[in-house]
């Protein structure tokens, strides 16, 4: 077991020791897609997207004085109670407003639900666990309309494990993918365009000599709702047929292809061999140990094979060690009624 | 699957309403259909078959004396709750109590048959013990178990995965 986690613990290194210099800008711009597959693989997306209420009071108790079983104070968690225990540990604190209802992944639900008139944006851009080892996500919308009235529609719908903050922007989730739509259709081959985090329809040009061209054409059409842009940076180079060589990024050609670049980032190439390499370390030493591994032996010397099981076995060995009670306790029950 | 309630909350409305008229034939199938995931759940949480037992008898009784009000929606998840509370009443109460959460090398009293999967089971949390039995066995879904655990669904979803990887890997060794 030492060796196992020794050698994993040295693949990882050699990995993450290329991959961080690789991958550094990458990793400043982690997307709240990658954040919610984080946290939705705690179950499958399938699983967690039916247990959506089709209702709003699914599980409602319409009097609480009524259900005699109720939370006690001692069960509610006022985050801002653990300021000091949070700074020891160096937890950030949850910062927004706590939403109120049950739903994780709140841009998945208005993307199956519809985005309301009042909305821009929503989305998930960081996660941390507390010092209850509690999952707090924090998230973002942008609302076209600050009142109360539609932030209070947003938090009783997010889960209570999830803190928003609100911001003010200026077009709708709706005006941009109408818009969205619209340019998608020309079919382009020259654009790429998206809806990103805020209240605007995102194009780049991969023709830098079409850039002036394309700003004009949907300034005049859409006004400041498209914001259009080309993959260059400073030490671009602009070839006169109009690809752009950027360094660190390669070369993107008129027909948008991205290809590989060449002497600019020889530094680059040695990373992704190092990274290789430690991958398959990694996985040639993990094949070995595990067939190691397979083979126990047992304290009177024969060989026993380890039993690989599924989350569903497991499951399904939980469901079929349900135990009854004894059938003298129904009798004496039924005693006690009469 | 094993173990999961087969009466909706449609039908344990019919029967309550039988009880409610005092109906013994209808409590009968109330018992019939929901005796052995209730005593699984109090079992997970006392690990003692006499606290479990009498977790039975005191949710039925009252289940028949008291049955509860018409308005409430969720049914199977108001009576595990109910369940769970008693059991963590009498765990708490009993004169051999322990507080499992704050033991980690708590040593459990063995019973002569006891299966891998229950010890497997009783290395977890009372908390993760609860969600994986309140789901697996009482085919709760996890809104309806962080409503009864007074925790966050993500917290729930995350102690539920956290659990099962956590039994995998005692029964596959």
């Amino acid at each position: 077991m030492r060796l196992q986690k020794t050698f994993i613990l040295s693949a990882l290194v050699l990995s993450l020791m290329g991959g961080t210099v690789a991958n550094a800008e990458e990793y400043a711009t982690t997307t709240a897609a990658s954040l919610l597959t984080d946290v939705i693989e705690v179950m499958p997306e399938e699983e967690f997207i039916k247990d959506i209420p089709e209702t709003d009071n699914e599980y409602a108790v319409s009097s609480p004085e009524e259900n005699e079983v109720q939370l006690g104070s001692e069960d509610i968690i006022d985050p801002n109670e653990n300021t000091a225990v949070a700074d020891e540990l160096n937890i950030p604190e949850p910062i927004g407003e706590q939403g109120r209802g049950d739903c994780l992944n709140l841009e998945n639900y208005y993307f199956e639900n519809g985005y309301p008139e009042y909305l821009s944006f929503v989305f998930v851009y960081d996660k941390f666990l507390d010092e209850n080892e509690e999952i707090v996500l924090l998230a973002s919308a942008g609302l076209t309309e600050m009142s109360q009235e539609n932030i209070d529609a947003i938090l009783d719908i997010a889960d209570d494990s999830c803190y928003i903050t609100f911001s003010e922007w200026k077009y709708s989730y709706t005006e941009r993918k109408a818009v969205y739509d619209e340019i998608k259709a020309m079919e382009s081959e020259d654009l790429h365009v998206w809806l990103a985090y805020d209240d605007r329809v995102s194009v780049n040009v991969l023709d830098a000599s079409n850039l002036e061209k394309y700003r004009e054409l949907f300034s005049e059409k859409y006004g400041d709702i498209v914001t259009v842009d080309c993959i260059i940076a400073e030490d671009s180079i602009v070839e006169d047929g109009g690809a752009v060589i950027t360094p660190g990024l390669g070369t993107i050609t008129t027909t948008g292809v991205i290809t590989e670049p060449t002497e600019q980032n020889n530094t680059h190439t040695i990373l992704i061999i190092a990274i290789s390499a430690a991958l398959l370390l990694l996985i040639t030493g993990g094949v070995y140990l595990l067939h190691k591994s397979k083979m126990r032996i047992s304290s009177d010397g024969t060989a026993a094979a380890s039993v690989k099981l599924t989350n569903a076995d497991i499951e399904k060995t939980v469901a079929d060690s349900e135990e009854k009670p004894s059938t003298e306790l129904k009798d004496k029950i039924m005693r006690e009624l009469k | 699957m094993k173990g999961v309630i087969q009466m909706t909350d449609e039908e344990l409305r019919g029967l309550l309403k039988l009880i409610r008229a005092g109906d013994v034939k209808a409590f009968e199938s109330l018992y019939n259909g929901l005796s052995a995931p209730v005593f699984t759940i109090a079992l997970r949480i006392t690990n003692d078959r006499t606290l479990a037992e009498d977790t039975v008898q005191e949710v039925f009784i009252k289940l028949y004396k008291s049955p509860p009000d018409e308005k409430i929606k969720k049914l199977r998840a108001y009576i595990f709750k109910t369940a769970r509370n008693k059991a963590l009443d009498m765990l708490r109460t009993s004169p051999t109590h322990i507080d499992i959460d704050e033991c980690t090398d708590i040593a459990f009293p063995q019973r002569e048959s006891r299966q891998d999967i229950a010890e497997a089971l009783s290395t977890l949390s009372e908390s993760d013990r609860s969600i994986v039995t309140l789901h697996i066995n009482g085919g709760l879904k996890f809104r309806e178990i962080a409503e009864i655990t007074g925790k966050p669904l993500g917290t729930v979803l995350w102690r539920y995965r956290q659990a099962i990887s956590q039994l995998r890997k005692l029964l596959s060794e």
